[in-house]
């Protein structure tokens, strides 16, 4: 897949949410572009296009990142951090899907500047119609900065 | 006339102590002299009337009477200086006139003039006596230059004259002496009352002053707190036998000594510093140290210093006041890490909260995602049989999901803070019953709800409370004939109860204690749905309040809930 074309970038450890996030957004036909990273380092890795994602030109953004909290290596938090904190990379959508309804992510998360905090229900219908809608509003309807 | 004459012979009497000495004086000299003078005219009419001097003395002395009766007057008027002056002017003049025609030096006239000299200072002071001294040697100069030249002729004295000038100097130095003498009486006799008295006050104020001292003692001695006082420089000047049975030592041996012999070495400059902060700017202040008790052992103290100041502010002694909090310390110590660790185990739990809450989701939510995926996918490839037990694996996701959160829930409800504000229980029920009604609009249930009062509690929490118990006053009545459904409070011994009564199934009261415990269900899970966790929520919150809960019920004759709030509530402020 070349990265330029990337459109969302998926961050999730978990095996079978990313299965199941993966077939929905493909059902809705809402992206083909989908590049799935499975812990922090690689995420980092890409955004900034470090590593093994070097070669990748780093101001082609991806349209939207979903990022899960708990993550290997490196955690989400400290992901959306240091993707807020730099001036290239402050302005990609960031919608946190997580399991996690503990109060002090939720304020974290928005203190460190997060575009949206979802939680993942445990009914798949719900889910489902959780990732379709936010897949809709962030590429469809939202109009992203030059 | 002579009825005032008695007033008129009565000494005068003025504000001022020395005025009416030298009014007193002049007041007997002046009635002496008027009685002199009266009594010389008489003698002059009846006794003599046959001296060719005659009326020439009779008139001077009716002058000299009337003279005096207006000086006399002048005296009682308060002019006591003016009349001192021409007094004693008159009477020198008068003398030194008698000196002059009686023969100068040597004659009874110039010997008057000793007598006015005195009188002078008797009357005018010690500079007017002096002065008048001088006046009076220069005067007997004139006299024996007088004499000298042959001016000054000697008249004629009779021994009768004689007499009776002395007679009047007799009778002067007797006044003067008996004056003086009685002055210095009247004086000594003071004196004497005066250090009586106050002897005898000091000795009351010495009396009043042991027993104070006795009671003070009594009241140091008897404390089972160690006091002391100690000089600026540390210098032990009291102790009490609090103090002395600590160090295990007598008064002797620590009054006079410095108390930072007892301080270990270590701790004796920061002592020494407080003390000199403490004197240089005085005020009460607590300090905590340690000392070496009579066991040998290292100990923790705390004094209460106050400063003892004089006149000048300036600090002359410490009082302090101590204990020993040693134990005290220790149990802070302990307290503290006990704390810590709570607070470790505390952490810990959250740590555990949090993986439950993000892990065990994630497996149902694959479960219940892939089976949807199967069925809406693959059904075709499925009979009937193979998909209805993927229905049965959805249902159960689903209801692990519900369980799981009621688990975090009620986890949480230990660890949250109480946010108490004054509620109005009656809102928040009317706002519960609100909310059930637009989620199911197809709601039987009739709803009494009361006016009951003001309470402080946590508004969410208590939302809680009530949301759970008219779920399960619904959940169980909704097969009775007309669901009814009573949410009212009462006051039972000054206590609110507040209560939630239904009609519907009831339970069996042999379980009453399962009722509010965690996973316990009284009825079948097919004909009531259900987790177990909702009462259980409901029991943490309201022990969280410091209140009580409990419930009267029978099978078939409904269920009541009744809870209290614990002591708090009551406080809450009035209904507005």
């Amino acid at each position: 897949m070349p990265y330029r074309t990337v459109e969302i970038l998926l961050i999730e450890d978990n095996p079978d949410d990313e299965e199941l996030t993966v077939l929905t957004l493909t059902e809705a036909r809402l992206a083909n572009q989908i590049l799935v990273v499975r812990d922090g380092a690689e995420a980092l890795d890409f955004l900034f296009a470090t590593g093994q994602y070097a070669d990748r030109n780093i101001s082609n953004h991806p349209r939207l990142v979903l990022l899960d909290l708990k993550l290997p290596k490196i955690d989400g938090l400290q992901v959306l951090e240091r993707l807020k904190a730099d001036p290239r990379t402050r302005n990609i959508p960031v919608v946190a899907l997580t399991s996690s309804r503990e109060e002090p992510d939720i304020q974290h998360c928005y203190a460190l500047g997060v575009n949206s905090y979802i939680v993942k229900p445990v009914d798949f219908e719900q889910f489902r119609e959780a990732v379709r809608q936010l897949g809709m509003y962030w590429l469809l309807l939202n109009e992203p900065p030059i | 006339m002579l009825k005032h004459l008695p007033i008129w012979l009565h000494p005068p009497t003025f504000p001022n102590v020395e005025t009416t000495r030298r009014a007193r004086l002049l007041h007997v000299l002046i009635l002496t002299c008027l009685i002199s003078s009266a009594a010389v005219a008489t003698v002059y009419i009846v006794i003599l009337p046959s001296n060719p001097l005659l009326f020439r003395n009779f008139l001077i002395a009716l002058i000299g009477a009337v003279g005096l009766a207006v000086l006399l007057i002048g005296l009682r008027k308060g002019y006591v200086q003016t009349v001192s002056y021409i007094f004693i002017g008159f009477v020198w003049l008068i003398v030194a006139f008698a000196a002059l025609v009686t023969g100068g030096n040597g004659t009874t006239g110039s010997f008057g003039l000793t007598v006015i000299v005195m009188l002078c200072g008797f009357v005018l002071g010690k500079r007017a006596s002096v002065l008048l001294a001088g006046v009076s040697i220069f005067y007997g100069g004139i006299l024996l230059a007088l004499d000298h030249a042959g001016l000054l002729s000697r008249l004629p004295f009779t021994a009768l004259n004689y007499w009776f000038t002395s007679s009047i100097y007799y009778v002067i130095a007797a006044v003067l002496v008996w004056l003086f003498i009685g002055n210095l009486e009247v004086v000594n006799h003071k004196l004497q009352r005066y250090a009586a008295e106050l002897e005898q006050r000091v000795a009351a104020r010495t009396a009043e002053l042991a027993q104070s001292e006795a009671r003070y003692r009594a009241i140091l001695e008897t404390q089972s707190e160690m006091i002391c006082r100690y000089l600026p420089d540390t210098t032990l000047t009291f102790v009490n036998n609090a103090y002395c049975r600590h160090f295990g030592k007598t008064p002797d041996e620590l009054v006079g000594r410095s108390f930072l012999e007892l301080i270990p070495e270590e701790q004796r400059d920061a002592t020494r510093a407080y003390v000199q902060a403490l004197v240089e700017r005085p005020h009460e202040e607590v300090y905590q140290h340690q000392a070496i008790n009579a066991e040998g052992e290292l100990r923790w103290q705390v004094w209460r210093d106050t400063p003892i100041r004089d006149v000048d502010g300036h600090v002359i002694e410490v009082q302090a006041v101590g204990e020993d909090i040693t134990e005290r310390r220790l149990a802070e110590q302990e307290i503290q890490a006990v704390t810590a660790q709570l607070q470790e185990t505390n952490q810990e739990l959250e740590a555990f909260t949090y993986s439950v809450s993000h892990d065990l989701r994630a497996p149902l939510r694959a479960m219940d995602g892939f089976a949807k995926v199967l069925m809406e996918n693959h059904a075709a490839a499925l009979p009937e049989q193979a998909q209805h037990y993927l229905r049965r694996i959805q249902e159960n996701a689903t209801r692990m999901g519900r369980l799981i959160d009621d688990l975090l829930r009620l986890s949480r409800l230990g660890r949250q803070p109480l946010r108490l504000a004054s509620v109005s229980p009656t809102q928040l029920v009317n706002k519960v019953i609100d909310d059930l009604r637009s989620a199911q609009p197809d709601l039987q249930a009739q709803f009494e709800v009361a006016e009951m009062p003001q309470c402080l509690a946590d508004r969410a929490l208590l939302e809680q409370v009530y949301a759970n118990l008219v779920n399960n006053a619904i959940k169980y009545s909704r097969k009775a004939q007309s669901p009814r459904i009573r949410i009212n409070a009462t006051t039972l011994e000054g206590e609110t109860v507040y209560c939630v009564a239904d009609n519907g199934v009831g339970f069996d009261a042999t379980y009453t204690d399962k009722l509010f415990a965690v996973f316990q269900r009284l009825h079948d899970q097919r004909d009531y749905e259900g987790n177990g966790v909702g009462l259980a929520i409901v029991k943490r919150i309201i022990t969280r309040h410091g209140g009580r809960i409990w419930a009267h019920g029978a099978p078939n004759q409904g269920a009541t809930f009744y809870f209290t709030l614990g002591e708090n509530a009551h406080h809450a402020l009035p209904n507005r």
